[in-house]
């Protein structure tokens, strides 16, 4: 019942996003902003083309950013929540660094990782690296003291408050960075697809622009919507799974 | 059988008592404050006895289990259980808090097993045990459940079978029926009462319920505000007789408790009387 409801609402609300680029493209009636249609068809000839190509490649560099900061993010933000000491020390540093737009380091990462994938999988996995820090270490400073006095006089010690009581509550928290996070990535992998590359949807979109091909174009636009979306349904599903306790 | 006896002796020689408080103190140190939470108290429970502690909110009963669970140090002063100075790492020792201090993210028994699981119990033994407990409590079918799905008196139970998991020989247990309805609470109490009967397991148990405090403690120590100190200690032989809520010994002692709690039994240091108005019943 409530799937279907959650499906329903969703397939009104894309609708609603199709219609309204409709009427934008019919008042506009300029060649950059293909109606849906065109758009549609184009995506559908670019799959059968090169687009699924660099679809998968985007999708790859993105999810695998995605996974890299999450490693290391996560169990640092919950050591820096539980540790007032060493979050002293690290806390100017993290809001150092945080305001920095990443993309400044582009042209050093590339002299020190190359043209290729891993030059643009560390920069995404920077930018989303601290936007996971800190909101984990938040959920994990926030957790209500009597139940960590209540597992430690079960006898729990520090390794067992950590796998029993801070992961689980910071949970729900952390897959909410990383959704936010999933949109980050995808702007940024962008302008890193654009920069000496020759392959991915940021390469795609900025080629077909180019050459003035707007229908092309808004295939990649579409390709790089869906790819957010993807992200958004995974982690959604992460949620439900992992976090059934908030969803009663 | 002789050496059991032995043993017995021995642990008599150094004291029948399971929890032994002497001249506890405990002040806390905020930002800018200091606050003086138990001041000199005294009082003991012997093994395999109940005790209620009752006095009004904020007088420090909750400091005191904390103190006993090993989790804020006795100083100055002296917390013994079983005639060792009292520890977190004391295995037998179990703490039930307010709201059940259940998580969240659990089930009910995966919250039920979360002691044995942490003392790194072989699989097959907890799974015997966890169910056997469950069972015992009437939880059994709920197994599945999370805490949000569950009743408070529900909740409660899950909390008691989390700590009895554990095989406690001291419980302790901060204003555990508060929250709930008076059906429920009076049916709690006889689960708790029976459990007592049975295994025999010391229980302190902090209460602002004078009912409660008559009804479960065999011992009957009335605190002061904040600072907390001891205002008299009521042995109440009756406790646990068939009945005892109707009973007029019952009632007797409830009304000396609500007397000692409501007029003048507060000649602590500047302590306005109106501090219990309201609280009292």
């Amino acid at each position: 019942m409530r799937l279907e409801n959650g499906l329903r609402a969703r397939l009104v609300g894309v609708f609603g996003l199709v219609v309204f680029w409709e009427l934008l493209a019919l008042i506009l009636r300029v060649p950059a902003l293909p109606g849906p249609a065109r758009a549609l068809v184009a995506f559908l000839e670019a799959i059968a083309g090169g687009l699924s190509y660099h679809f998968l490649i985007s999708a790859y560099r993105v999810v695998l950013s995605i996974a890299g900061s999450f490693l290391l993010a996560v169990p640092l933000g919950l050591f820096l929540g539980r540790e007032e000491t060493f979050d002293r020390f690290l806390t100017p540093v993290i809001y150092l660094l945080y305001p920095i737009p990443k993309i400044v380091f582009l042209p050093v990462v590339m002299i020190l990782l190359g043209l290729g994938d891993i030059a643009k999988i560390f920069l995404i996995s920077l930018v989303l690296f601290f936007q996971i820090l800190i909101t984990t270490r938040d959920a994990a400073r926030g957790i209500n003291l009597a139940l960590i006095h209540s597992v430690v006089s079960l006898g729990a010690g520090k390794w067992d408050l950590y796998r029993h009581v801070i992961w689980p509550a910071a949970l729900p928290e952390i897959l909410t960075s990383l959704r936010i996070a999933s949109g980050t990535a995808i702007a940024v992998l962008f302008f890193s697809e654009t920069i000496a590359s020759q392959e991915g949807l940021g390469y795609y979109l900025l080629d077909a622009w180019t050459r003035y091909a707007y229908d092309q174009m808004f295939a990649g636009i579409m390709a790089m919507g869906f790819l957010g979306f993807g992200l958004y349904l995974a982690l959604e599903w992460a949620e439900r799974k992992l976090c059934a306790w908030k969803y009663l | 059988m002789a050496r059991g006896r032995g043993d017995q002796e021995e642990s008599r020689q150094l004291s029948r008592d399971m929890v032994a408080l002497r001249g506890l103190s405990v002040v806390y140190h905020q930002k800018n404050a200091t606050v003086e939470a138990l001041r000199e108290v005294t009082f003991s429970v012997g093994r395999g006895q109940t005790a209620a502690l009752i006095g009004p909110s904020g007088c420090g009963k909750t400091t005191l289990l904390y103190v006993l669970a090993g989790l804020i140090p006795a100083t100055p002063g002296e917390a013994l259980v079983n005639n060792g100075p009292a520890s977190a790492i004391r295995r037998q020792t179990a703490l039930i808090l307010q709201d059940y201090g259940l998580l969240p993210w659990k089930t009910v028994w995966q919250n039920t097993i979360l002691g044995l699981e942490i003392r790194r119990m072989p699989k097959e033994q907890i799974a015997e045990r966890g169910e056997r407990i469950l069972r015992e409590l009437g939880l059994w079918e709920y197994r599945q459940h999370f805490p949000a799905q569950l009743s408070g008196g529900q909740r409660q139970r899950v909390g008691i079978a989390r700590s009895l998991a554990l095989y406690p020989d001291l419980l302790l247990m901060d204003e555990p029926f508060s929250s709930l309805d008076a059906l429920t609470r009076e049916n709690l109490q006889d689960t708790l009462l029976g459990i007592w009967q049975r295994d025999r397991v010391t229980i302190l148990l902090v209460t602002h319920s004078i009912e409660e405090a008559v009804f479960l403690g065999q011992k009957i120590v009335v605190l002061s505000p904040r600072p907390g100190r001891v205002v008299a200690v009521l042995e109440n032989p009756g406790m646990g007789q068939i009945g005892f809520r109707k009973d007029p010994a019952f009632h007797q002692l409830s009304n000396e408790l609500r007397g000692l709690l409501g007029q003048g039994a507060w000649t602590g240091p500047g302590l306005p009387q109106t501090d219990l108005k309201g609280k009292e019943v």
